[in-house]
């Protein structure tokens, strides 16, 4: 024994290399790129990509915001992660495994704030000449889309699906490949205004007459199935909607009888029943002279089982199931989705239609040119941010908040 | 278990005395007694090991076995003790680490390797994440001895692509 032949030395050092960096934080990891052709590529590697998601010890959560005076630190079970966001805190987006997708008038951008690449993909001229009517719970992506986003769970690539119905045009793109292709038809009419919901390779669509159905994408085989709902949640509000919940699907409404509750639902692997898995009572504990105009939104639940959600009044809420107990963690912040750091490197397959742009910031980009950073004003900008990520153009539910002070 | 006691012998011929359950934090020796490839009255040769690496890994194993020992005597410990207890393991272990120069970690890292001893290869790992993350590119390759075989325009390429990791 002992003598088991020569080990492939190289091998287990590299092996070991990947087990010392993995336990780097973020900016040596990116700096040590440079060090040498077999660390960047270990760095770049699947591998390293997917276990690096996977030793991630606290949940987190994204939101708009400084890093350097959060409106909310964190606790014992969160890091919270901002994003700065000058101007756009009224578009939504749409995020997956850390990525953000953001619908701006002709362009589709897909931002890393991990690495801080970023991608952008023109969407086209607008289709509908005119302003069309909208309620204030509507979620309206730019040109009227009904938009999603998620990841090829196969190859692992990040893929943009867009319809217009109305003009019969179903598309989807891939990140890497950047260019809009043709999808052949859904069976059936979703939702535009809601949110589509990234779950396990497949992008959910609530149908567009209530007949509780839920259309899916397979973003693998890009092909539409028909998820047929037996025995659907109930719906009490124009609000309900999908989420992603710990990797389930996830519909979300309140009711109001005999008391104001939240109800969670969530969906099995097998697309075949929901269960209630929360049911939150709101009365007493949430102020809201509007309760039809309220909505929330979950987010994690953290190692401890606890669920961190938050409402269409900016407000984030940790929720303890063991004890029922509701507290309000922040009264003003713009929560933007959960949040994992994901090292995936954008448009770096060989091939790629559009050019890799990283950058400080989404804000700078102006629709239709290309942006060029100074190094004055990278250095400017990074000042102003100390410890992570960009300044960007977002954001999702933020929607709710500023039409309903409009209606209000 | 009984204290069994078992001989590994060194690289370099130093023969160290072990209580089997210590030893048994290796898979591979724990693999070796199972097969009952272990002579009471021989050594397990340790080829791979320098005998002051193999002193220092033994070290850890016989503080951690001590650990498991008390864990199954306190059953009923208290949230606080538990901590207080982990608090004591991750203080000894930063105190082991310390001590130590960069080389002998790699040193001990591949022993721990070798000998398949997860918890040994998380902490020194860890350790020697925690000693080059402030560093530069440059003083890690001297580390780590690698070469830069980058030409300065793939390597500024690179820079620029991650340069707000670089301020």
């Amino acid at each position: 024994m002992g003598e088991e032949g020569n080990p492939n030395l190289i091998y287990i050092v590299a092996d070991l290399v990947e087990d010392i960096l993995l336990r780097l934080p973020l900016k040596p990891i990116l700096k040590f790129k440079t060090v040498s052709k077999q660390w960047r590529s270990i760095l770049e590697s699947k591998s390293f990509v997917e276990r690096r998601k996977s030793v991630q010890k606290k949940q987190r959560i994204l939101a708009v915001g400084d890093q350097a005076e959060p409106r909310f630190e964190g606790d014992a079970e969160i890091e919270m992660i901002y994003l700065q966001s000058d101007d756009a805190t009224t578009r939504p987006s749409l995020t997956c495994d850390g990525l953000v997708c953001i619908p701006v008038p002709d362009w589709v951008n897909v931002l890393n704030p991990s690495t801080r690449e970023f991608l952008r993909f023109p969407s086209g001229p607008s289709h509908y000449g005119i302003q069309l009517f909208t309620e204030y719970w509507w979620t309206i992506f730019p040109g009227y889309w009904a938009m999603g986003f998620g990841r090829d769970k196969v190859n692992g690539t990040y893929k943009i699906v867009r319809m217009l119905f109305d003009f019969n045009l179903f598309e989807i793109l891939d990140v890497n490949i950047g260019e809009w292709r043709k999808l052949s038809p859904p069976p059936y009419k979703v939702q535009t205004t809601r949110k589509s919901a990234c779950v396990n390779g497949s992008i959910y669509w609530l149908d567009s007459k209530n007949r509780c159905h839920i259309l899916a994408l397979d973003l693998h085989t890009e092909t539409f199935r028909d998820v047929p709902v037996l025995a659907p949640p109930p719906r009490y509000t124009p609000l309900f909607h999908i989420v992603n919940l710990e990797d389930r699907l996830a519909m979300v409404d309140t009711s109001f009888s005999p008391e104001w509750k939240l109800e969670i639902w969530s969906m099995d692997a097998q697309e075949e029943t929901w269960t209630m898995t929360y049911s939150i009572s709101l009365s007493h504990r949430v102020i809201s002279p509007i309760y039809l105009k309220r909505s929330f939104t979950p987010l994690v639940v953290s190692k401890q089982g606890n669920l961190f959600l938050y409402d269409s009044e900016k407000r984030l809420f940790k929720y303890y199931p063991q004890t029922d107990f509701l507290c309000c963690l922040s009264p003003d912040i713009c929560v933007i989705a959960p949040f994992i750091e994901n090292l995936v490197p954008l448009g770096s397959q060989p091939g790629s239609l559009v050019p890799k742009i990283t950058t400080s910031g989404l804000s700078y980009l102006q629709p239709g040119c290309v942006p060029k950073f100074s190094s004055s004003q990278r250095s400017r900008i990074e000042s102003l941010i100390p410890n992570i990520l960009l300044t960007s153009t977002l954001v999702s539910l933020i929607f709710f908040g500023y039409s309903y002070k409009y209606c209000t | 278990m009984s204290s069994n006691m078992i001989m590994l012998k060194s690289s370099d011929g130093a023969s160290f005395e072990i209580e089997e359950a210590a030893a048994r934090k290796s898979k591979i020796i724990a693999n070796m007694i199972e097969v009952e490839c272990v002579d009471e009255d021989k050594a397990i040769p340790l080829q791979n090991v320098t005998g002051n690496i193999l002193a220092l890994v033994i070290e850890y194993c016989n503080k951690h076995i001590v650990d498991d020992d008390d864990d199954v005597a306190t059953e009923e410990a208290s949230e606080e003790e538990e901590e207080a207890k982990k608090k004591k393991v991750d203080d000894w272990e930063a105190e082991f680490m310390n001590s130590m120069s960069l080389e002998t970690m790699f040193e001990l890292l591949l022993a721990a390797n070798y000998l398949n001893i997860k918890s040994l290869i998380d902490l020194v790992c860890q350790t020697i994440a925690n000693n080059i993350k402030d560093k530069t590119p440059e003083e890690v390759r001297k580390i780590f001895s690698i070469e830069n075989d980058f030409t300065p325009e793939e390597e500024e390429e690179i820079r620029k692509e991650n340069a707000w990791a670089f301020g």
